[in-house]
């Protein structure tokens, strides 16, 4: 304890001599501590379990120190470490999507803009895109999913229209959802409806009409309101015609994937008919692809439904499963208006469902908290403990996941636009009866489970430093340290680092009864790590 | 029924998985004489099951059966922007030149010719294999059926009089309806509900009889749970042994053993992970055992849908096993196949098209008939596909969009098969049930099929089959007929 505290001081003195980036939290109240400092290393832990891929001592230090908002404005600034720079750098062949996934797993378990990986990865679980698509698969769709995941790690926390616009003309997503060479209507075919359907339904405002609290607005019989008709997706499908690769001639069936910007538009495959999209509002004959385009992403963004929307999507990303009506209410006014009169701000957004009340109530209502997705979880286990991190290899490669992924939730791979799992998931009986949602437990079941168990083993009980081969092809945790603690000790340390301190005395009384029946100090220290991933108390993040 | 009789099987199904779960075989026979009295409503001999083939994303089934007379073909084609060729890109018709007699069968009720999916140059057999099993009647199919409130006439869908089904061609919305066979609000799917009836003699009671290759909502009913199985099997967990013993991997296995059973946590979401990573545990060495001693010879192919079939075959063949630990007499499964989502790419002749996607479902589906008779169980287990809609008849300039009615199979020995059930439809964009790009107000829906395939599991009671398809009663007929008795 004594050594922590001296660090905290020297990280204190650091704050001060450093610019005042941050005066406005900082310096408030002439140098009087931040008000919004956590009060534990537990709660600490606990914020940034909800913000970052796990938390580390240091990362634990830096909250106490400077307060959640100053740390929440430090990461805002912070670039987005990229992942198409990395690809590049590898030799063609291995540029794919293992490759990329390599990428990922190294950026969140040491990357420095935690904040901006973790939104990134919220985003695209809204904005999906899939590696399992067909014209996604190959090794050029690897690159330019890595291209898509750098866009939105660089727009997490801007503006939500300029994204949804972004996103509407990135290949991967024209491929996925076929958009891309998609033309107006011919002797024999009309335009594809894929992409009007889901940038509606899954992207912006859904199929319901919303309350601002997210509640569905009924009508006089009580029953919720379609947000669009059939009708109107066939008029927004004529305006997603057109597009193709960014470098393609006058030829829509021109260009190639190696072409990194957005699709054009050719104004020739464009239908420039009148169109009546959502909400009946006309555009008119004659307008440009990119005129449409925007003037789609614009009403789509300032819909009534679109802050109600993405704000309780991003919460369950973030914090919880089930939010309250106010708290999506607060995090919706935030998109709406982010306190400057701007519309649609992502950052106002994410610090709100961060440092809402609802998040920051300690201890938590038993109700509130997430399950933890299975890349999370991988993720929370590499930040809290020593690793040998791996180099690049011979290749250029980080061997973080090898060819064999041992991660059940590879970032951009979901089984389909509906995402790993639905917002709106239920699991009949108890959950159900009660009135919550578990988006989480959806793709869990027997089968599923013992595969994330194992996902888990493999980097915190299977690969240890000292079990052998130790080349720098994996990472491989390091367990002499805490090994070599008493019972009491270990399990206090287990409990800190990967349950910020709410082990229940049950599951310390289990743990505490298994170590003597383990020899040696590696066994009994992964023992601990390997029971305590598997334990439904890590299970959950609350 | 009445409301004891359903609190009753509740409390006996809930004793069997106890009583299963802790082993106490010695109550077993005692249980199953209880368990037979309060099944008499069901008609359970023997053993039976049903395996539900998802086609996800939305089977372009109008070509997976196509007309072979050469009008109907004519206006097949017209209304799909012609046949598909290097100079009609867009064309999604296939040439009535290259549907050869492999795959070309004859509806014995009413004497029209069809063709099954021909392949391409990549796939050149086809569904013939499946034609083959067609003119063998042991596959029917169901034309144009789909998600309804209540029978619909075009009339009607334009005039608002019928209710529509919420969020028609939503591939989310459909495939909940699908699962249900209802257009009410529902949480319970009706192969979960069937299964509540009449899984309820089944031996090992700790095993679902509802078994999941793939998550879904379909196997769900009030009291049952999709069992999770792996197509590869089941896997160990790394470091933890099955049950606890002395040895390192022992004292973790008593510790998470502990851990899942105390229920330390108090996060309901933690206690519902807990309660199926314990099941999984509890289930883990009997199923291991069983699936162990449960093989089939009959080569399956090697990829995704095959490992699926191949794994339900063996678990079938385990599960029916007189002498076995599972004993169940009605299952039902289901696995996910596909993306058939093909809004691009439809006609393309590689593994991506769906001519390879028809082949392969050819060539799985034969597989797995043929290895259902390496232990004589073909007239016991039902396949169906079910998938949220078919696709718009026009095209999209590569591919089709969602639409609604389309055509499902079913095969077995026990499907009255070699002809179609339904109606198949005029398929003209904008003609009598059809809007504007082909899309199809089915003819019949879904309840009806599901209800014919329920009655053949044993629920063969209306009021039974009233109250798991609410919207059954709004229907001519709860039987379809392709089914024997």
């Amino acid at each position: 304890m004594r050594q922590f505290a001296t660090k905290a001081v020297l990280l204190v003195l650091c704050a001060c001599l450093a610019p005042p980036l941050h005066a406005r939290s900082f310096f408030k109240g002439n140098f009087e501590r931040p008000a919004d400092i956590p009060a534990s290393d537990g709660e600490a832990a606990r914020f940034l379990t909800q913000a970052t891929f796990g938390p580390t001592q240091a990362d634990i230090d830096k909250v106490r120190t400077i307060g959640v908002s100053a740390w929440i404005d430090q990461q805002m600034l912070l670039p987005a470490t990229r992942v198409l720079p990395y690809m590049l750098g590898l030799e063609n062949v291995r540029r794919n999507h293992n490759r990329r996934m390599d990428r990922h797993l190294h950026s969140f378990m040491v990357a420095p803009d935690q904040l901006r990986q973790r939104m990134a990865f919220a985003l695209s679980q809204i904005f999906v895109i899939s590696s399992q698509h067909p014209g996604l698969i190959n090794d050029n769709g690897a690159q330019q999913s890595g291209a898509y995941w750098d866009m939105l790690a660089d727009a997490a926390f801007d503006s939500y229209a300029p994204l949804l616009q972004n996103v509407t003309y990135h290949v991967t997503m024209g491929k996925y959802l076929s958009h891309f060479r998609n033309r107006k209507a011919g002797p024999g075919h009309e335009p594809d409806e894929n992409y009007a359907r889901e940038i509606m339904q899954l992207f912006s405002v859904g199929l319901k009409e919303l309350n601002i609290d997210g509640s569905p607005v009924l009508d006089t019989a009580g029953r919720p309101i379609p947000t669009y008709s059939q009708d109107a997706i066939t008029d927004l499908a004529k305006v997603f015609t057109g597009f193709t690769f960014g470098n393609a001639g006058a030829d829509i069936n021109s260009g190639s994937f190696t072409y990194f910007g957005p699709m054009k538009c050719l104004e020739a495959e464009h239908d420039k008919t009148a169109k009546t999209v959502i909400g009946n509002s006309v555009l008119p004959a004659g307008r440009t692809c990119p005129e449409e385009v925007r003037r789609v992403v614009n009403l789509l963004s300032a819909h009534a439904n679109t802050a109600p929307f993405i704000a309780r999507r991003l919460i369950q990303r973030f914090t919880t499963s089930n939010p309250s009506r106010a708290y999506v209410r607060r995090v919706a006014e935030k998109f709406r208006d982010n306190g400057d009169g701007e519309y649609g701000d992502l950052g106002a957004v994410v610090r709100q469902i961060l440092i809402d009340p609802e998040a920051r109530q300690f201890p938590p209502p038993a109700t509130f908290g997430k399950v933890r997705e299975p890349l999370l979880q991988v993720t929370a286990i590499l930040r809290a403990w020593p690793f040998q991190v791996p180099g690049v290899d011979a290749n250029g490669s980080l061997p973080m996941a090898h060819n064999s992924v041992p991660v059940t939730q590879v970032p951009l791979s979901a089984p389909s636009v509906f995402n790993f799992y639905e917002p709106d998931h239920q699991p009949p009986g108890t959950l159900q009866a009660a009135g919550l949602y578990a988006p989480e437990l959806q793709p869990i079941d027997e089968a599923t489970i013992y595969d994330i168990a194992n996902g888990m083993a493999h980097y915190g009980f299977s690969n240890y430093f000292g079990s052998g081969d130790t080349g720098a092809v994996r990472p491989y945790i390091r367990l002499d340290t805490l090994g070599a603690l008493p019972d009491a000790q270990l399990i206090e340390d287990v409990n800190r680092r990967m349950l910020y301190g709410t082990m229940s005395p049950g599951m310390r009384a289990i743990l505490a009864e298994m170590l003597p029946r383990l020899a040696s100090g590696r066994e009994r220290a992964r023992s601990a790590i390997l029971l305590t991933a598997l334990s439904p108390e890590f299970a959950v993040q609350r | 029924m009445n409301q004891n009789d359903h609190a009753r099987r509740r409390f006996l199904r809930n004793l069997g998985i106890t009583l299963g779960a802790g082993g106490a075989s010695a109550l077993l026979p005692q249980l199953q004489l209880i368990r037979a009295a309060a099944a008499e409503d069901y008609a359970v001999e023997g053993y039976r099951a049903l395996v539900c083939v998802y086609l996800s994303g939305g089977n372009d089934s109008w070509n997976m059966l196509m007309p072979y007379d050469a009008a109907r073909h004519a206006t097949y084609a017209a209304a799909r922007g012609g046949v598909h060729s290097p100079s009609n890109s867009a064309g999604l018709a296939i040439d009535r030149g290259r549907m050869g007699a492999p795959v070309r069968i004859g509806d014995a009720a009413t004497g029209a010719e069809y063709a099954l999916n021909p392949g391409s140059e990549e796939y050149p057999e086809g569904m013939g294999r499946l034609a083959a099993l067609y003119r063998a009647n042991k596959l029917a199919f169901v034309a144009n059926v789909g998600p309804l409130v209540r029978p619909m006439s075009k009339a009607q869908f334009v005039n608002g009089d019928v209710p529509k089904p919420p969020n028609l061609y939503a591939h989310d919305s459909q495939e909940r309806l699908w699962h249900l066979a209802t257009a009410n609000d529902a949480s319970y799917g009706w192969g979960g509900l069937v299964a509540d009836r009449v899984g309820i003699e089944n031996g090992y009671a700790a095993l679902s009889p509802s078994i999941a290759l793939d998550r879904n909502l379909f196997g769900t009913g009030n009291d049952t749970r999709p069992y999770g199985l792996n197509a590869r099997g089941l896997g160990a967990l790394s470091g933890v042994s099955p049950v606890a013993s002395t040895s390192s991997d022992g004292a973790r296995a008593r510790a998470l053993d502990r851990l899942l059973a105390e229920q330390q946590t108090t996060s309901p979401l933690g206690q519902q992970f807990a309660h199926t990573f314990q099941r999984a545990r509890q289930l883990y060495t009997v199923l291991d055992a069983a699936l162990a001693s449960s093989t089939v010879a009959t080569e399956f192919p090697d990829d995704r849908l095959g490992s699926k079939l191949k794994m339900i075959a063996r678990t079938i063949r385990a599960s029916r096993n007189p002498s076995g630990t599972l004993r169940h007499k009605r299952q039902v499964y289901f696995l996910r196949f596909g993306s058939f989502d093909m809004h691009d790419g439809l006609m393309l002749p590689g593994p991506d098209g769906h001519a390879a996607h028809m082949h392969q479902l050819s060539v799985a589906l034969d597989a797995f008939w043929r290895s259902l008779g390496e232990f004589g169980a073909q007239n016991e287990v039902t396949l169906f596909t079910m998938s949220e809609f078919a696709r718009t008849m026009n095209s999209n300039g590569d591919g089709s969009d969602h639409a609604w009615g389309g055509v499902q199979l079913v095969m077995g020995g026990a499907v009255n098969g070699g002809r179609l059930y339904g109606s198949f439809p005029a398929q003209q964009l904008n003609g009598p049930v059809s809007l504007s790009r082909g899309q199809f107000i089915p003819s019949v829906s879904v309840d009806q099929m599901a209800a014919t395939l329920a009655r053949w599991m044993g629920v063969t009671s209306a009021a039974e089959l009233n109250t798991i398809f609410p919207n059954l009663a709004n229907f001519p007929t709860a039987n379809l007929g392709f089914m024997n008795a």
